[in-house]
């Protein structure tokens, strides 16, 4: 018997053709999560990491792109199901958010609204339902005094908050897979910190698969439980994350993690100067 | 700071004029002091005094009482014209816009093909074809109106398409339509806005020219392009005819292109 996945991408290929020459971006690209796991997606910039999570997504137009494979979920197949199918999926089952918390936000909306949306695509909910769930959720992110920021604009909230409020609003409709392309990078570490430990703690309690992508191996090995490391386009090593870290087989993924910087134990405590 | 102040002042110039005119037109409505279309030979180029505010015209017709009902009429055509322009702009721009490729080529060229005649032009051509009045005329100048209307939307949409929240919007499942008219649209007020100002001016000298050409709303209803036109022979016996008419143009005119200049900066 063939164990079913949640989600399943076997040979993902993904070529553009808005140019004269179709460039390929993303070769073989192959992918398994199940539920409640959190696997990590490293590589350097222009690796092809965002393309495979945004066609993942169904972000990427049909019309400009050739994708060749499968990104099967719960036994479809994105690539090639009805575009209404793909809408009920997208925000409901599958979510993303960006690395970018200061433009993903619509400037012109209250962040309670924005926060709301996948509720008024996807449920029927009254008015006072979708209000309750979003202050509710607003509050899970850990954002405090969550009526009061329902009813601000994106301006007058921080990086930080933005983030939160955006993670509010992909997890609304309790999602099963969350693609998260690199939530912490446009932030500072102590807020990173406190964001990778937010989508820990809504993995766990709400068994919530997460995709994270991230060119931070430390934060990786902080939080995934299998990796995949991406260089120009092709998966070059892949497995259980402790594994990766500690007998890399690539020269790249050495390279990769060579470049972590280390804290020595007692460095912090050295006197300067 | 200064800068902060002039803006603020067209603003609160602009409101105060278009405020006069529209209360003008709204007291227009239920009262005037006499039957704008009562005639009264004995009255013929009244100068302007208590009884008759700005005169009688050629057939002893109380002018102010003509240019309260010829502000209405204008007002209306020209605000017909500029919804129109808008609706039929906003549908055109977004969806050019939005998708761009084929749907934006054949839309774009017939919106070109439009935008070659001069509206006034353009206006002649629809007016020899279904009759002249006021209906007409809204509907005419409203389709020449609507190719600059969809053009500024059409780049609106194509500034923001491609913005994350936009994205974001299309990963939550949001369909096309809602994408459109739900998160961009809001974005494009302010933009949208000014031009509705812009072109309401335009139409209300449009139709102004129009009505002073004689194709535009007929006999007896005052419009105040018409009454122009009228007052044109009698420039020198009785000028208060044409300055009182000519006046609330500018007024109308004025006052709508501050309350935009003040809108736009507002920004
Ligand atoms: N419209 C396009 N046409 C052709 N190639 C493109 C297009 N958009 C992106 N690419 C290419 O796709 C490749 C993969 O980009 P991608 O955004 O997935 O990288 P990434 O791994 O997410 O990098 P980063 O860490 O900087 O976010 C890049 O080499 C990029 O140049
Ligand atoms: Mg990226």
């Amino acid at each position: 018997m063939e164990e079913k996945h949640l989600l399943e991408v076997t040979d993902l290929n993904i070529e553009f053709h808005d140019h004269l020459i179709p460039e390929t971006v993303v070769f073989d690209f192959d992918l398994i999560l199940d539920e409640g796991e959190i696997v990590g997606l490293v590589g350097e910039s222009g690796s092809g990491k965002s393309m495979s999570a945004l066609a993942i997504a169904g972000l990427l137009s049909r019309k400009d792109m050739k994708k060749r494979g499968e990104i099967l979920f719960e036994g479809k197949d994105l690539l090639t199901c009805e575009r209404s199918e793909l809408r009920k999926i997208q925000g409901n089952d599958i979510s993303v958010i960006f690395q970018e918390p200061m433009t993903s936000l619509n400037p012109v909306m209250k962040v309670g609204w924005q926060v709301e949306e996948s509720l008024r695509i996807h449920t029927n909910l009254t008015k006072e339902e979708r209000y309750a769930k979003a202050i509710a959720m607003l509050e899970d992110v850990e954002l405090d005094n969550p009526e009061k920021v329902y009813n601000q604009y994106p301006h007058e909230l921080s990086g930080g908050m933005r983030q939160r409020v955006m993670i509010a609003a992909a997890m609304i409709c309790a999602p099963k897979i969350l693609i998260a392309d690199e939530p912490t990078t446009a932030l500072d570490v102590t807020i990173q910190a406190q964001i990778v430990d937010l989508l820990k703690r809504l993995n766990k309690e709400k068994k919530t698969s997460i995709l994270f992508i991230s060119h931070d191996l430390s934060l990786i090995r902080q939080i995934c439980q299998r990796v995949l490391v991406m260089k120009g386009g092709y998966i070059v090593e892949s497995g259980p994350t402790e594994q990766i870290f500690n007998h890399p087989k690539e020269e790249y993924t050495k390279k990769l993690i060579s470049a972590i910087p280390k804290v020595e134990p007692g460095a912090k405590f050295r006197k300067k100067g | 700071m200064n800068n902060a102040k002039k803006k603020n002042f067209n603003l609160i110039v602009g409101g105060a004029i278009t405020g006069i005119i529209l209360l003008m037109i709204l007291v227009g409505i239920f009262y005037t002091p006499h039957d704008p279309n009562a005639m009264d030979a004995s009255n013929k180029f009244a100068g302007v005094s208590f009884k008759h505010l700005m005169g009688c015209d050629n057939f002893g017709r109380d002018v102010f009482s003509r240019v309260l009902e010829g502000s209405r009429t204008t007002f209306f055509v020209a605000a017909g014209t500029v919804f129109i322009g808008t609706f039929f702009g906003v549908i055109i721009g977004a969806l050019t816009g939005y998708y761009g490729g084929v749907v934006d080529e054949v839309l774009m060229r017939v919106i070109d093909a439009i935008f070659a005649f001069p509206s006034i032009l353009l206006a002649l051509v629809f007016i020899s074809l279904f009759g002249s009045g006021k209906y007409q005329v809204i509907l005419a100048l409203g389709i020449a109106f609507v190719p600059s209307f969809a053009r500024i939307v059409r780049s609106e949409f194509i500034k923001y398409k491609n913005m994350d929240y936009v994205k974001n919007a299309r990963l939550q499942g949001a369909s096309d339509f809602r994408i459109m008219f739900v998160h961009i649209l809001p974005n494009t007020v302010t933009v949208l806005l000014s031009a509705i100002m812009i072109g309401f001016n335009n139409a209300v000298l449009a139709e102004a020219g129009m009505s002073f050409l004689g194709i535009g709303v007929q006999p007896p209803d005052a419009s105040l392009g018409r009454m122009l036109s009228e007052a044109q022979a009698y420039l020198f016996r009785a000028p208060a005819y044409a300055i009182f008419p000519g006046v609330v143009i500018i007024l109308m005119v004025l006052g709508f292109s501050l309350l935009g200049d003040g809108i736009k900066s507002e920004e």
